[in-house]
């Protein structure tokens, strides 16, 4: 039997609601997956300068001894956004023969002196910036210190990296300390282990470091440095210098800056940034030149070893991390698109202020307002996890109330259906997984429990710290479960940086953070609140007894055989009594109100949920080298949510009855490109849990789970062990809570799963069981053809079918019904054929984009 | 190549749209047949594992509950349940009958009728669980409770089935009615229940407490589905869920098992009452022939006011003052369904105007009531104290004043009067320096009480105890801790410092006499001619009990021995064995076992009650273990002659002595030795300080062997030391052994007289097929004759005809009475060769293996000379 395509595309809708070409399935895949890249943006205009305003970001610098050097940034700020033109302005001196400055900006010392430095901007009017230059001791060679100028070479060369000499037990027989962190280490093993054969004071340029860095003699890392660079000739120097550590009294820096700190720029632009060194002593250092950088978003702004940012054409935020030894600072640059906005929606709340705000400022219009359709349908999965009802898609519809958005939000929270979905979430956060089969009585309890948690809306920070505190038997108080899912007292401390305050602490058990600035003292530190954690056996099999472990806790930083007492992240470490649950200190530490990343972390996670992409990302990694893209929204949302007694429906209600969620997802003609600032809802794919329950429902059948109760949906299932019992939840990437990240769930669509939609036994026997949904429907021949698509369209898509969709299916049951009239040899019967045809219009409907996304 | 799951991948089925995509992919079909095939490969090679002995396991009765005053059919299963005969409850009052199928052609004799039994309960039986045991081919079972309702109570059966899956068509649950059901497996039993608005119903489950193996969860629904109320584990695992009804209306509750298992093993009861119910009663225990004042906190308490602000788990509470008199000693034993721990604490059961009942504890002291611990002066032992951990992570300091030189026992009772609550003492002493500072340092800390019975009994308790000796007279801080860490006005302990008051208390395990690693079953004790049988004795030695405790067996027959056994000052347990002789009659009945001891120089005895598991597991590492304590000690011995048995001793008279260091030889006998085959591995078992024994073989024709134990210490193997010791050999192999060969015979000879019954009547209707032909002839004749004949030949055709046709009809109706008899045979037959292969099969010769327990041997161990 032959197939006929049918055609039920929507105009208005093509690009992201096209059904799945027949038999092309690769094509149906690349639509799946580039729903939105259809429409082009309009580029940008560069703005034209006619009269110039520069300024210098200091009004002068002194440069001492004469390998010094000074990043000049030259700025016109006749411009709104004060364009950065360094690379265009032309840079004497006067005196000339005091100082040089290349074309990029950079100063280094020719002499002792003062000079006049001016910065003009070619075929542009007005006054010249200027600044003095200082130059002292130009003939004095300084005595280099190690710490803060030969370890940095190392590190920006990438020779101390993990993958290399930093990495434990370093490369081929050299080892170097990981990022330079360690450098009275580093010293040792360059200078004095393998009796200081990498060195040769008496040939500096023969030593074995550089004839390796250089590439002189076989070196697995390749070239890293130039003979010529001024990094060759400083470590040249210190080896002539007879291999200097640091003078006693030497001064440690304090912390780095870097101008400019934020930037609106126009697409393309570059920006020169400079980067100074504090030091103890009150004295600065400008070390632009052996800073790190490295873009947080790299296809929206590139950065060099120099600290030059280009800007790419996307609309929205971006930031540069800049690093030396273990201080870090960022620059954030927003990129316009300047666009005209007319019809900016009136703010419901302050995250419409917020998006709004930030939405004129790039000049992006955002898309009109969701219609009720897909709204409802679009709240629906956001907050229950589910597809709405036919009869509640048509109650919904016919209701003309005001309020009905909000009311429906409202019925959606208070129904099972909101816990059920949000407990898989915590769920899988809290890697309620069961690992063996003996765990089942626990991850069931641990999983009721959060259900039922969330459906009496128990205040956010009761539920953290009920468990983190959690003690007795798994049966009363299932919140113990978190302690045998996660073992090692290290391990928990990560856990709980990471999913209630967005800290990665896992680099600091090491060395030191590298984009953050805990140390190993910290990670152990914090990880101390943990170590009185007492186990024992509980009622049976693999369950365990948590109880607090009368001592005193405290954890050993094993690099400097400290033991450390428990102390907050940034806090002074605590005095707590022997017969006290240090894991109370620390709950009460991670929820106070001043906690700058409790409410934050969490505020971030559930704006992810529903927007599909975090003001900060990934959602769990909140540093300020990686900044938000809207940090005003980020605070004051935290802020509304700690103020609410840190609510978590309170949060979900004022997210979804914001305007800016209730955007449409169609882009208009300036946003198509947009993935950060919210002018427009971002579709996706449903869940696989929501997906396997919205087949059911539409198909009108259900899947079977081991130990569950007949019917269940998928939503509800409490731990990891389903995904053997369905290969539709494997493939659609159900995670496997593994680990505390929400990364581990698949978001993306793939191959195996289209195939699995448009071709498995588990589908088609979905679609064509005797009590299914296209079964019932052929049989209703007493009804119109018409009322039976709706009911389809309604259960499928929340909406009533356009009169195209319905001539489409129309024609399709039509050729069905005549072909099984034509055919009387044929053992198709009309009543087979009238099913067959429904099960055709619902399986392309599955099948289609408007079914599969949440939009 | 993309992998996909047998089942959900590129399949047949869909052909109909995607054989184009197929083609296009290009991509291989998995065989889902060659897959299948090497699956079960896999899960069906031939095991090598050898059966053991039967013993008898009563796991189920059907229904659990049975009204006073009423005849109710009672089914019973469990594991080796062949040719039940009687059932044996602890109330003797109560009586059952075995229900047969009567005897007809196809049965010689009466049958019974699956494991059924007609129960009647006298009206005078009190409405509390009794024990039930049944008797069969392998023994008595261990017991199972049924519950006895009050004879005006409303008792309602599951018989809604399937119904109950939906909130559409469950039955509907009257007030106070109690409902029996079963949880199916993958489903909620739904119970409808229509309610006032503002009326509060407390919805009780019982499961565990009636030996279910149910994890019994409950939840409450309204109309819109909408989850209201959950519970699970609130006493025991068994839920109760507290609920008033914030509109008039109909609300469901459903039943089901934590992991919606389902079967005859998961039964359950349910009631929705507005009785009272009574969480706490304080202080939990008083003095002996006392009237205490106490308070009970609770739901629904009739007089009762609200309690203080009290609740549980949100649910407020009432409180009402009482005054109870607290009787002089320990009422009867009774079913109990808790730990050994908790069933064994001195206390008496109390019920409030029709509530359930709770147990409140007796004591030998008097027992104050300590409502706050802050700011109270130094008390002087002996006291007991009650108190409650009133907030989450209270713990509470008491300081004591104590006398030089004096040694005091510290106990707390928390875990035994609720199992809500792991305490944990601390102990310090207070010493106060110069200004008033006062500084404290840790003398003692203890933390559960762990039992003795290994891995395979669970007797201990999260209760501890610990003791300390005063160096000064002056202060101790006595420090009780919750591990669980939860606070509520239910969360009550008893705290008693005192000077020793020594005492024991012992336990008899009854289990399989051979259980492989990780197995845990119980078994009552049987015994076949020849055999032995061990129980395990485990001993409680409270503050300090350090006297020799002697366990003796009473009421056995002649035939059956049973030495006394005595466990030494260090010993906590041992095993008491039954002996049968070779020509000891058969017997079934009641024994009992005593333990003596002298307490504080007075001697004293005390009645041991059984131990059992309430369920049988295979891998104790997978199962939870569950055990309790039985009323009664039952004994079976039989003299069927397809037994095996097998039976060593020790020669000396199971009486020897060492010096340390030197080596003991025991020589081992084979008293008795039917059917064994291959070796008999031997080795010592429960000789103090021996972790392992050396095993000797002795070989399958051999009646001798020798064991030596080298009393010098080795490291995780042995480390003697001086004292008369109590120990028991322990032989395992395997024997030769038919089971139940009578129900084999039975079997085949009833299959054949069935088949010959079968045959009789295919015969017969063989033959009743071909008269029917014959008769169908003559008539079909006789109708065409009169059909042909002239008007005047046709009245005397018409006669001949009508006769023809009677005969025709009755000839059919007997054909087609033969033909139902012939069906009926033939059905008969085929269920007869079932039941007669399974018999057979089950019967034929099989190694099987045993453990076979020498009686109990002692020996004592003399110090080694002193060297010069």
């Amino acid at each position: 039997m032959k197939n006929t395509p049918l055609a039920l595309k929507r105009p208005h809708r093509e690009e992201i609601f096209a059904l799945p070409a027949f038999l092309v399935a690769a094509t149906f895949l690349v639509n799946l997956i580039t729903a939105q890249d259809a429409v082009p943006s309009a580029a940008a205009e560069e703005p034209k300068l006619p009269e110039a305003k520069l300024s210098f970001q200091i009004p002068s610098s002194t440069l001492t001894g004469p390998h010094s050097g000074q990043q000049l940034v030259a700025t016109n700020e006749a411009t709104a956004s004060h364009a950065d033109v360094t690379a265009k302005a032309k840079f004497t001196a006067d005196p000339a023969n005091i100082i040089a400055i290349d074309s990029h900006g950079y100063v280094t010392p020719l002499a002792n002196g003062t000079a006049t430095v001016r910065a003009t901007l070619p075929n542009h009017t007005g006054a010249p910036a200027t600044m003095q230059v200082t130059v002292k001791n130009f003939g004095t060679e300084s005595t280099l210190n190690f710490p803060h100028e030969v370890v940095p070479v190392f590190t920006k060369y990438g020779c101390n990296g993990g993958g290399c000499h930093g990495k434990s037990g370093g490369q081929n027989n050299f080892r170097l300390s990981l990022l330079g962190y360690e450098p009275w280490n580093d010293h040792e093993w360059l200078v004095r282990e393998s009796r200081g054969r990498r060195i040769s004071p008496a040939a500096p340029e023969n030593s074995l470091l550089l004839l390796k860095a250089t590439g002189e003699i076989p070196h697995e890392g390749g070239i890293r440095l130039e003979r010529d660079s001024t990094d060759y000739s400083t470590i040249v120097r210190w080896i002539k210098q007879g291999l200097p550590y640091a003078a006693d009294d030497a001064p440690t820096v304090e912390r780095i800056a870097v101008f400019p700190t934020d930037r609106v720029a126009t697409q393309e632009a570059e920006q020169q940034l400079a980067v100074t060194a504090y030091f103890t002593d009150g004295s600065t250092r400008d070390i632009t030149r052996t800073a790190i950088y490295e873009a947080n978003q790299e296809d929206m702004a590139e950065v060099d070893e120099n600290g030059h940012v280009v800007l790419g054409k996307k609309t929205g935020s971006t930031s540069v991390m800049i690093r030396f030894q273990e201080h870090v600072a960022v620059f954030r640059a927003t990129i316009p698109l300047g666009a005209e906005i007319e019809n900016l929606p009136q703010p419901k709340n302050f995250i419409d202020e917020k998006i709004f705000s930030k939405l004129s400022l790039l000049g992006l219009p955002p898309s009109k307002g969701v219609d009720d359709t897909a709204f409802l349908r679009r709240v629906s999965v956001d907050i229950a996890g589910r597809l709405p009802t036919a009869t509640e898609a048509e109650s919904f519809l016919a209701d003309m109330s005001p309020e009905k958005r909000a009311k429906k939000i409202d019925e959606l929270l208070e129904s099972p259906d909101y816990a059920a979905y949000f407990g898989q979430k915590w769920a899988g956060i809290l890697r309620n997984k069961r690992t063996k089969d003996t765990y089942q009585r626990g991850t069931y309890a641990f999983h009721d429990w959060l259900r039922q948690s969330l459906a009496e809306n128990k205040p956010y920070d009761q539920l953290v710290t009920e468990v983190i505190t959690a003690s007795g038997e798994i049966g009363r108080n299932p919140a113990v479960a978190w302690y045998r899912s996660v073992k090692d007292q290290k391990e928990q401390m990560q856990d709980i940086a990471q999913v209630f305050l967005g800290i990665r602490m896992q680099c600091a058990q090491c060395h030191h953070h590298p984009y953050e600035k805990w140390s190993q003292d910290d990670y152990y530190g914090f990880a101390a609140f943990l170590t009185q954690v007492g186990r024992k056996k509980g009622e049976q099999p693999d369950e365990e007894i948590i109880y607090h472990k009368r001592g005193t806790a405290q954890m050993q930083n094993p690099n400097t055989k400290t033991n450390l007492k428990p102390t907050a992240l940034g806090e002074e470490p605590l005095n707590i009594a022997v017969h006290e649950d240090p894991r109370h200190e620390m709950a009460d530490w991670l929820t106070s109100l001043e906690n700058p990343f409790f409410a934050r972390m969490l505020v971030n996670r559930y704006w992810k949920h529903f927007f599909s992409i975090g003001l900060v990302e990934p959602e769990d990694d909140m540093r300020v080298t990686n900044p938000a893209t809207h940090p005003a929204l980020l605070d004051a949302l935290a802020g509304h949510f700690a103020a609410s007694g840190f609510d978590l429906k309170e949060l979900i209600r004022t997210i979804c009855n914001s305007e800016t969620y209730q955007r449409s997802a169609e882009p208009n003609a300036h946003n198509v490109k947009d993935t950060q600032n919210f002018s427009r809802y971002y579709p996706k794919r449903l869940q696989a849990e929501v997906l396997l329950d919205a087949i059911n429902l539409v198909s009108n059948s259900k899947d079977t789970f081991r130990n569950q109760p007949d019917g269940i949906r998928a939503t509800w299932l409490p731990d990891d062990k389903f995904n053997n019992d369905s290969f539709f939840l494997t493939v659609f990437g159900r995670p496997e809570m593994d680990s505390a990240c929400e990364c581990e769930r698949v978001a993306d669509a793939n191959l195996a799963q289209s195939l699995h939609l448009i071709n498995s036994d588990t589908i088609q026997n979905k679609l064509s069981h005797g009590e299914g949904r296209a079964a019932k429907l052929a049989k209703a021949t007493d009804r119109p053809d018409k009322d039976r698509l709706t009911e389809l369209y309604l259960y499928a898509l929340s909406r009533k079918p356009s009169e195209k969709e319905v001539q489409t299916a129309t024609a399709h049951l039509e050729r069905k019904r005549g072909r099984a009239k034509e055919r009387k040899d044929d053992e198709t019967t009309p009543e087979k054929a009238e099913q067959e045809a429904f099960e055709d219009i619902l399986w392309a409907i599955v099948n289609t984009k408007e079914f599969l996304f949440n939009h | 190549m993309i992998r996909m799951k047998p089942g959900s991948g590129i399949g047949k089925i869909f052909d109909r749209r995607t054989n184009a995509l197929q083609e296009f992919f290009q991509i291989p079909l998995p065989s889902h047949q060659g897959l299948l095939a090497t699956i079960s490969g896999f899960f069906f090679l031939p095991t090598l594992t050898f059966a053991q002995l039967p013993t008898v396991e009563l796991r189920s009765v059907d229904p659990p509950i049975v009204k006073a005053g009423t005849t109710a059919v009672v089914s019973v299963s469990g594991a080796n349940t062949d040719e039940l005969s009687e059932l044996h409850f602890s109330n003797p009052k109560i009586t059952a009958k075995r229900v047969f199928l009567p005897k007809n052609e196809f049965r010689l004799h009466p049958v019974p009728d699956g494991n059924k039994f007609e129960v009647t309960v006298p009206a005078d039986v009190p409405a509390a669980p009794v024990e039930v045991r049944a008797l069969g081919y392998f023994g008595f079972s261990n017991t199972r409770p049924l519950v006895i309702a009050a004879s005006d109570s409303n008792i309602l059966s599951d018989s809604a089935k399937a119904a109950h899956h939906k909130l559409e068509t469950a039955p509907e649950l009257p007030r106070e009615a109690i409902a029996h059901g079963l949880c199916d497996p993958n489903q909620t039993d739904w119970w409808k229940i229509s309610v006032k608005k503002g009326e509060r119903l407390l919805v009780h489950c019982h499961a565990e407490r009636i030996d279910s193996v149910a994890d019994a969860s409950l939840k409450l629904v309204d109309g819109r589905g909408y989850e209201l109320e959950t519970n699970r584990d609130f006493v025991g695992r068994d839920p109760m869920l507290d609920f008033t009804a914030p509109a008039d209306g109909n609300y469901w509750v459903g039943v089901h098992d934590a992991l919606y298992n389902g079967s005859n093993l998961h039964p359950y009861l349910l009631q929705v009452s507005t009785k009272p119910w009574i969480d706490a009663v304080f202080p939990p225990a008083a003095q002996k022939g006392a009237v205490m004042e106490a308070t009970l906190i609770g739901r629904n308490l009739p007089g009762g006011s609200a309690g203080e602000g009290l609740e549980i788990d949100g649910k407020p509470l009432e409180t009402l003052a009482v005054k109870v008199p607290v009787p002089e000693k320990q009422s009867a034993p009774a079913f109990e369904w808790d730990e050994p721990s908790r069933a064994s604490l001195a206390g008496f059961p109390f019920q409030h105007a029709g509530s359930i009942d709770v147990k409140i504890g007796i004591s030998n002291n008097p027992v104050t009531p300590v409502r706050n611990d802050a700011n109270l002066p130094p008390i002087t032992p002996p006291l007991e104290i009650a108190a409650t951990f009133e907030k989450d992570g209270d713990s509470d300091a008491f300081r004591i004043l104590t006398k030089k030189g004096t040694t005091y026992w510290v106990e707390v009772v928390a875990d035994r009067i609720a199992g809500k609550i792991d305490p944990y003492l601390v102990v310090e002493k207070v010493t106060k320096v110069e200004g008033g500072t006062e500084t404290f340092a840790t003398v003692r800390e203890s933390d559960d009480d762990n039992g003795v019975g290994g891995a395979t009994f669970r007797n201990g308790t999260r209760d501890t105890s610990l003791s300390f000796a005063s160096d000064q007279d002056g202060e101790y801080r006595i420090t009780v801790v919750n591990h669980f860490a939860k606070g509520g006005p239910d969360k009550t302990y008893r705290l008693a410092i005192r000077e020793a008051q020594p005492d024991f208390e012992v336990i008899a395990v009854t289990e399989r006499p051979y259980l492989d690693a990780r197995q845990a079953y119980p078994a009552t004790p049987y015994l076949t001619q020849g055999s032995t049988f061990p129980i395990r004795i485990l001993t409680k030695r409270i503050d300090g009990f350090d006297d020799p405790i002697t366990v003796t067996a009473k009421g056995l027959p002649a035939g059956i021995v049973a030495p006394p056994v005595t466990l030494s000052a260090k010993e906590s347990s041992t095993r008491i064995v039954f002996a049968a002789n070779e020509d000891a009659a058969p017997w079934a009945g009641q024994i009992s076992l005593e333990a003596s001891g002298n307490i504080a120089g007075k001697p004293s005895k005390k009645i041991i009650r059984s131990g059992t598991l309430h369920m049988g597991v295979a891998d104790y590492n997978i199962a939870r273990l569950r055990s309790r304590l039985e009323l009664d000690t039952k004994l079976v011995n039989t003299e069927r002659k397809t037994k095996p048995a097998v039976r060593i001793e020790a020669g000396n008279d199971r009486e020897f002595s060492v010096t340390m260091g030197e080596k003991l030889e025991i020589p081992i006998q084979v008293l008795t030795d039917h059917q064994r085959k291959g070796n008999l591995a031997v080795t010592a078992v429960g000789l103090r300080g021996l972790t392992r024994a050396p095993s000797i073989n002795i070989a399958e024709k051999a009646k001798e062997g020798k064991m030596t134990l080298n009393f010098v210490k080795q490291n995780n193997v042995f480390n003697p030391e001086p004292g008369t010791w109590t120990f028991v050999l322990k032989g395992t192999g395997v024997v030769t052994y038919q089971r139940n060969p009578e129900a084999a015979a039975r079997a085949t000879e009833e299959q054949k007289h069935i088949e010959n019954l079968s045959k009789k009547y295919t015969e017969a209707a063989t033959a009743a097929k071909a008269d029917l032909e014959a008769k169908k002839k003559t008539h079909e004749l006789a109708q065409k004759n009169l059909t042909a004949a002239s008007a005047d030949a046709k009245p005397q055709l018409e006669q001949a005809a009508t006769a023809a046709k009677t005969a025709f009809d009755q000839a059919q109706q007997k054909s087609t009475e033969a033909e139902a008899k012939r069906a009926q045979g033939e059905k008969e037959k085929t269920a007869a060769i079932a039941r007669a292969k399974a018999a057979t099969t089950a019967a034929a010769a099989k190694d099987t293996k045993f453990a076979t327990w020498s009686l109990p041997i002692t020996v004592e161990v003399k110090p080694a000379p002193e060297k010069k």
